[in-house]
Order: C-alpha cells, then sequence, then structure tokens
C-alpha cells in the first residue's frame, strides 16, 4: 500500500489509526476468548441470523464485552454529574445530592388520559374483590419530589406532581373506593427524620412507618399487640446513583452507600402459634411495588405494628402496582384463603405510564 | 450495521480493511461486494436477497439499453426498468401509506378493507433504488458506459460506506475508481481523520443534542421557548447526524481508495432556499435536478411550467423521504419558497441583504418542524406555539426535561455551525487532486493529531455508555 516510505515527521498521521486498530485486536482477542465461555449467549437458529436478531443479540453482547465498556461508562458519568449536575436518561438531579426518578415527573405530564384509565382499572379490581367480600384499600404514594421538593429547586417542580397525588385520590373517591391519605402525614412528619432516601427512588424505614400509621388510623387497629425493633443495618448503593455512576468513581464525585435500618415486627408467642393447626386466613394482605416488597424498608412489619394484626405481603419487586394484584387475584391465596381486606400500594408516579393497565407490562425503571 | 457502533469499529471495520488489503487489487472489488453483503445482511439477510434481485435488475436491463441503443427498443428497455425499480420503492415505501390513505378517504381502516399488509421498509432501499435508477438514465443517455462487470456493478451498489444512507452516488462517477484506485498512507489516513470528524459530529453532539428534540417534540402544547428550543435542537442534531453521516462515508471511501464527492457544505450559513439546496444533502437535490427536473422538461418548456417542475420536484423530493403527509407538506413548503424565489428573483439578489441569512435560517426551521413531526397535526401544536398560541415561558412540568449538557451541546453545535466558514480548514483534511488525476493529502500536525486522538477517546467513551443509536436518515 504505502507509495512512500514513512518518516518520524508522518509519525502523528499514523499513531491514530495504528492505536486505534491495536485496541481492536486486544478487544476482539476478549471476544474471541470469551465466546467459547460465553457460548450460550449467542443465538442459535438459523431464522435468528436470518432476520436480524442474532445481529442484535451479537451487538449487545459484543458491547458488553468492551474493556473499556464500563470504565467509560463510570468516567463519563462521573464527568457529566461534576460538570452538570446531571446523570444518564432516568435520573433527575436536585440539590445537596438529591437524586429523583424521571418517571415521577413523568407522570404529571400525561395525568389527565391516566387518571381515567387508572379509575377503571381501580374499580375492576375493586368490583372483584367485592364480590368475594374482600374490601378494597388503595394507598396512593406521593412522589418523592413532592414531598421534597425543596431538594429540586433547579428543576422547578411542577404544581402538577401535588396536583396528580390529589386527583387520583380524587377520581378513587367518585369511584366510591376507599383510599388513604399518606401526602399530608408524609409532610408533616418530615421534622422527624428523613423519610426518602437521598438517592434511591424509595421511602426509609420511617417513611414506610408514618404511611403504615396512616393505614392504621385509617382501618382501625385490631387486638394483636405487635412490637417492632431494629435489625442490623444493611448498607445500600442508592437505585438512582447507578445512574449516574457505579464502582470505584462513586466516592470521587461525592456519591456513596446509604444506610438503612431495616425493622422487624413480632407478635407475642400465643398471636404467632394460632395458625399451627392449620391454613388460617390472615386478614391483611398487602400488594403493591418494591416500596412494599423490598424488606429493607420494612413497610409491611410497619403496618402490622399499625394494624395490630398479622399482614400477607404479596407485594413483588420490579413490576410496578398492577402486575402483583393481578398475580394476587389468579393466586390460590386469594381462592383458599381469602382476607378481609387488600391493603394496594400505589405509587403515583406510575400513573405516567402509558403501559401501566396493559397486563404485566408496566415496570419499575429503577430498583 | 451502524458506524457508530462497536461491532463496526472493533469487529467490521478492522476485519474488513485486513481483507481489503490483503486481497490482490484484481480481487478487491470482490472483496468489497462480500463484505458489503455482510454489512448489509447484519441488518436483515433476508432483505439482502432483495438488494441482490435490484443489482441483477438493473444490470440486466442496462446491458438491453446499451444493445438497442438509439432504437425505440432502448426507451422501452429503460422505462420497464426503471418501473421496476420505482414499483419496488413502491410497494415497500409507500404501499402502506396508499392503502391508510385511501382507508381514510372512506371513513375506515385498512384492516376493515382486509388490506393491512405490514411490510417492513428495507433500509437504504431508497438509496440503492436512485443509484439503479440514475445508471439505467445514465445508459439510455450516453451518459455512462454499461458494466459488463457484474461484480465492479453489484459493489458500486452495495458498497458499504454509502449503501445505508448515501450519499447518492452516480455509478459514471465512480466507473474508473472501480477500474483503478489509488492508495497511499496519506489518503488513508486522511479519510480516517474524516471519519472520526463525522463519528464526533455524531456522537458527541447529534446524539447529545436528541433528546432535547425528542422532548421538546413531545411536550403537549409547547410554548414559544419549547417550540423554538425543540425546533433549534432538531435542527441541529440532523445536521450533525446526516452531515457526521455522510463524513463518516467520504472518509471510510477515502481509506479504500475511493472519493466521493461531498454532500453538505455548511447549508445554515445560506442565504436562500435555492442556496440552501446547493449546500443541504447536495447528492439528492443533484439527482432530482439530473433525474427528474430534466425529465420533467426542466426550464425548456416556457416560465409556468419551469415553475411547475420547480414544486413538483421538491414535493416529490419531500415524498421520496418518507411515506406521510409531513413530508409531502415539507417538500411543498420549499418547493413553494423555491418557486417564490425564482420568482421574484429573490435567489439572485438574496446575498445582498444582511437578513437574508436569519430568514433563511428561519424558513429551514419551520420547515424541519414538518420533517420531525409525527404527523400534520402535532406539527401544527409546534408551530402554535412558535407563534406564541401557548404562551412564552418554559413550564416547570417541561424545565427539568431541558438538561444542561443538552443546552450545551446545541450551543457548541450552534457555536460550530456559525465558525465553520472560517475554520473549517482546522478539522477537515486537505486534500489536493493534482495535474495527473491522483491525489495527496496535507501532513498532519501533532497538536491536530492529538486533537483527533483526544476526540476519538471521547467518542468511543460516550459510545460505550449509550444504547443503540442509528442515523436519522436510515429511515429514509
Amino acid at each position: 500500500m504505502p507509495a512512500k516510505p514513512l518518516t518520524i515527521a508522518a509519525a502523528p498521521a499514523f499513531a491514530l489509526p495504528v492505536l486505534f486498530l491495536g485496541y481492536a485486536v486486544v478487544a476482539n482477542y476478549e471476544f474471541v476468548t470469551g465466546l467459547g465461555r460465553d457460548i450460550a449467549e449467542m443465538p442459535k437458529s438459523a431464522a435468528e441470523y436470518l432476520n436480524g436478531e442474532a445481529a442484535i443479540q451479537i451487538d449487545t453482547y459484543y458491547k458488553k464485552i468492551m474493556p473499556h465498556r464500563l470504565p467509560s461508562i463510570d468516567a463519563m458519568g462521573a464527568a457529566r454529574y461534576l460538570a452538570f449536575r446531571e446523570g444518564r436518561p432516568g435520573v433527575v438531579v436536585g440539590d445537596d445530592g438529591w437524586l429523583f426518578s424521571k418517571e415521577e415527573f413523568e407522570a404529571t405530564l400525561k395525568r389527565t388520559p391516566d387518571l381515567a384509565e387508572a379509575a377503571a382499572g381501580v374499580v375492576e379490581v375493586r368490583d372483584l374483590l367485592a364480590a368475594k367480600g374482600i374490601e378494597l384499600v388503595v394507598v396512593p404514594l406521593p412522589a418523592k419530589a413532592d414531598i421534597y421538593r425543596e431538594h429540586v429547586s433547579y428543576a422547578a417542580i411542577p404544581t402538577d406532581l401535588e396536583r396528580l397525588y390529589e386527583d387520583f385520590r380524587t377520581v378513587l373517591d367518585n369511584a366510591g373506593i376507599k383510599s388513604i391519605e399518606t401526602r399530608a402525614p408524609l409532610l408533616e412528619a418530615k421534622d422527624k427524620g428523613q423519610l426518602f432516601l437521598t438517592t434511591d427512588t424509595h421511602w426509609t424505614p420511617l417513611g414506610a412507618e408514618v404511611v403504615a400509621d396512616a393505614v392504621g388510623s385509617a382501618l382501625g387497629k385490631r387486638d394483636t399487640p405487635y412490637t417492632i425493633a431494629d435489625a442490623a443495618p444493611v448498607e445500600r448503593e442508592g437505585d438512582l446513583s447507578k445512574f449516574i455512576v457505579t464502582g470505584g468513581l462513586a466516592p470521587l464525585v461525592g456519591l456513596g452507600p446509604e444506610t438503612v435500618v431495616p425493622r422487624e415486627a413480632s407478635a407475642p408467642p400465643a398471636a404467632s402459634s394460632a395458625d399451627i393447626f392449620g391454613p388460617s386466613s390472615i386478614p391483611f394482605v398487602l400488594t403493591g411495588t418494591s416500596y412494599s416488597a423490598n424488606p429493607q424498608w420494612s413497610f409491611g412489619e410497619s403496618l402490622k405494628v399499625a394494624l395490630g394484626s398479622d399482614v400477607l405481603n404479596l407485594a413483588e419487586e420490579g413490576k410496578g402496582p398492577v402486575a402483583p394484584m393481578r398475580a394476587f387475584l389468579d393466586s390460590p391465596t386469594l381462592r383458599d384463603t381469602p382476607p378481609e381486606v387488600v391493603i394496594w400500594e400505589f405509587p403515583v408516579r406510575y400513573l405516567g405510564q402509558t403501559q401501566l393497565w396493559k397486563a404485566g407490562l408496566a415496570k419499575e425503571e429503577s430498583q | 450495521m451502524v458506524f457508530s457502533s462497536e461491532t463496526f469499529l472493533f469487529l467490521f471495520l478492522p476485519i474488513f480493511l485486513a481483507a481489503y488489503y490483503l486481497t490482490p487489487p484484481k480481487w478487491r472489488n470482490l472483496t468489497l461486494l462480500l463484505e458489503s453483503y455482510l454489512f448489509y445482511g447484519w441488518w436483515r439477510f433476508d432483505f439482502l436477497m432483495l438488494l441482490c434481485a435490484n443489482t441483477l435488475w438493473a444490470y440486466v436491463f442496462s446491458i438491453l439499453v446499451e444493445k438497442y441503443q438509439g432504437t425505440p427498443r432502448a426507451k422501452l428497455f429503460v422505462a420497464i426498468g426503471v418501473t421496476g425499480h420505482l414499483l419496488v420503492l413502491g410497494v415497500f415505501k409507500y404501499l402502506n401509506f396508499f392503502i391508510d390513505s385511501f382507508a381514510m378517504l372512506w371513513g375506515t381502516t385498512p384492516d376493515a378493507l382486509g388490506i393491512h399488509w405490514q411490510l417492513l421498509l428495507p433500509i437504504g432501499i431508497s438509496f440503492y433504488v436512485f443509484h439503479s435508477i440514475s445508471y439505467l438514465v445514465d445508459v439510455y443517455r450516453g451518459d455512462a458506459k454499461v458494466s459488463r462487470n457484474i461484480i465492479d456493478f453489484a459493489a458500486f451498489l452495495a458498497l458499504f460506506p454509502q449503501l445505508v444512507a448515501g450519499p447518492i452516488l452516480r455509478y459514471k462517477d465512480l466507473a474508473p475508481q472501480f477500474e483503478h484506485r489509488e492508495h497511499s498512507w496519506e489518503l488513508f489516513n486522511a479519510g480516517w481523520q474524516r471519519f472520526l470528524i463525522g463519528l464526533s459530529m455524531k456522537v458527541l453532539i447529534a446524539d447529545p443534542v436528541a433528546p432535547l428534540a425528542d422532548a421538546m417534540f413531545s411536550a403537549p402544547n409547547p410554548t414559544v421557548v419549547e417550540s423554538w428550543l425543540g425546533a433549534l435542537a432538531y435542527s441541529m442534531q440532523l445536521y450533525f447526524d446526516f452531515a457526521g453521516y455522510s463524513a463518516m462515508a467520504i472518509g471510510l471511501a477515502l481509506m479504500i481508495g475511493f472519493r466521493f464527492a461531498e454532500n453538505f457544505n455548511m447549508p445554515y450559513v445560506s442565504r436562500s432556499i435555492t442556496e440552501f439546496w446547493r449546500r443541504w444533502h447536495i447528492s439528492l437535490s443533484t439527482w432530482l435536478r439530473t433525474y427528474l427536473y430534466i425529465s420533467l422538461g426542466g426550464n425548456r418548456k416556457g416560465t409556468v411550467r419551469t415553475y411547475i417542475n420547480l414544486f413538483l420536484v421538491m414535493l416529490l423530493g419531500g415524498l421520496w423521504h418518507g411515506a406521510a403527509f409531513t413530508f409531502i407538506l415539507w417538500g411543498v413548503w420549499h418547493g413553494g419558497i423555491l418557486v417564490v424565489e425564482r420568482l421574484t428573483g429573490y435567489d439572485k439578489t438574496a446575498q445582498n441583504y444582511w437578513w437574508s441569512l436569519p430568514l433563511c435560517f428561519v424558513a429551514v426551521v419551520l420547515g424541519w418542524v414538518m420533517f420531525r413531526a409525527p404527523d400534520v397535526g402535532q406539527a401544527f401544536q409546534m408551530y402554535a406555539g412558535m407563534f406564541g398560541f401557548n404562551g412564552i415561558g418554559i413550564r416547570p412540568e417541561v424545565a427539568w426535561m431541558v438538561s444542561r449538557e443538552a443546552m450545551t451541546m446545541l450551543a457548541i453545535a450552534i457555536a460550530i455551525t456559525i465558525a465553520e466558514p472560517k475554520m473549517r480548514h482546522l478539522w477537515e483534511p486537505q486534500i489536493t487532486v493534482n495535474a495527473d488525476g491522483t491525489a495527496t493529502a496535507a501532513a498532519t500536525s501533532l497538536v491536530k493529531a492529538g486533537a483527533l486522538s483526544a476526540l476519538a477517546i471521547f467518542c468511543l467513551m460516550r459510545l460505550a455508555e449509550q444504547t443503540y443509536s442509528p442515523f436519522l436518515y436510515f429511515q429514509f
């Protein structure tokens, strides 16, 4: 190929392609040697290769094994956070290191159509339960950005965030569905401690307790005297901080794990041994999202104390509020040991999801 | 396969370059063809068959046209050949649109009529069909010699740097390069630099600005600031995306000895829409002028007919971009302005007015709104916002979507666009075509090599964190 001999002066011109192509050799060494190991990830059928699905899978796999990928993601994330105080799509960065889920803000743009659909969806669930003599109680959870709007000053929190919560409760009221006021108690309890984690979508055990107490006050306390105690603290890397930077660079930009102290509720021995001779109904079933399902927040435990009763927690992580409810409606639990009351924890930010009421399609963006 | 993907950059490109340069010169066009087919098949191998059939069709009819050159049969064969290509384009690109429109006219749906085919738009079809048509017409007009070597011809149609999004090339311009290409370290490196500049335009500017355009175009009832911000962001995104793609295509071609014509020449400094079309997607406007405008009679059939032809060419140019009313109206907008400019003589006097540049830019941006909007209704919603019908400032529910990173990159994009006329030589490789037809590229300074290296690293880091981001013109 070369028409002329190479000289030292020409070196800068060739350094770049040589370095680039040299790196390609290194990267492909990993690809080739890893193929044997990761062969299970490779597409198998000829049809997949014909219709392009295989190419997409190989692209994804190839991207994943690039040696520079993770360091690049961390470096870019750190640089973006330091330069712009922003993260990748999915997170809204507030003041003082507070992070918020994009879903909370998106929900406000689409609230009107979703509320009509939401009301119809909840009514359908209520009617199914009512046919079996079960009461439905909805626990709408306000957005974290609504409760801590003072930490999102630059983004100018939409007034709609508050209205979304209120409108949701109004449509539930209009449909004759019982719902619990949670926003006001959360706002009132802010001086007691932090109700939501700084770098995570979720609430703290204190925030969960405040809402559990609101549920208990509305439904009345039964007679099992549950007590609650702190469990061993756990370190949690906030689900929203993963949208900024992960790995070793996080501390350099002022992000780090938060400490969560989960709680465990216990009943007196007499109460807890009542059902050892066979299955009996637990009066309350709790369903909903990771706010209920994740034991670190201890919402189910706090509910036991607030309700003075055992609570069967059927909430699931990563599926949004609707899919776990549908799973419960189809479950043997409902058929064999129906509860008296179903408590449905429902973060209002999900109302912005267009796929929410399509069976099983709602997904939580962040965990 | 997308140029701005790891699979292309680290897998396809090095293997392709190695295979190409290790192949004896005599067989390099075959290597080029096979690798171009692999490049296309990476998207879908089943649709590669369509490209092959299209190639065979153009090849056979070009030979028939040449055989009967100067007789009525040549006209018949060129008509059949072109019609065949247009039918392919019509079926895959426009059939659904016409069926939908027909059903809408009758107040029903395609499903209700039982004629709703879910045809996939083969990527790059608009480009390779246009290449084929231009080849047939050039052979018929005697502007191009017919290609007897099917490998060379197939390699021309499938040439991977331009296959999926142009530039739209003419066989007669490239035919000599299929017979002989010049390879040198200097040209290879110049191509490499051009490719990197294009990659940077796409990855470092167009992609970061895109979310801003997407957010503003999806905001219901946008205000003045929101709608103008969205329109401006999209204008920059489209330019840096498509001009970036073209630069990458030109650079890749240069790496293997081809020299493609430029596709962009600082379009946003145009002072009239007439000038804009000499600077934007030059290969398309050249194609439309050569094969459509002239075929319709050009300006040879009187003044009124000239205006009608001008208008029709732009309308069909709009439709070429996609089967939607938005593209038709975008074509009408540009066609209408072109007619007015020629009617008033403004196309010649625009250079004399200081305000002609901003006026032209605003007209272009207004056109992009229709081009970008998913439907006509949403485009008019944007126009309502731009003209103050929905309030002025950014609303709180939209403010959080205006990211500082996107705004910074938008400002940089605007600054580059403004500085381009004076500073383009700083980043573009300087290639001189010698009297004997050979070309040489200027030496690269240490500073430029360092700057390009930094850009390359930055591009790769940003690519690593982003998901699939095809070029905007892939959809056409």
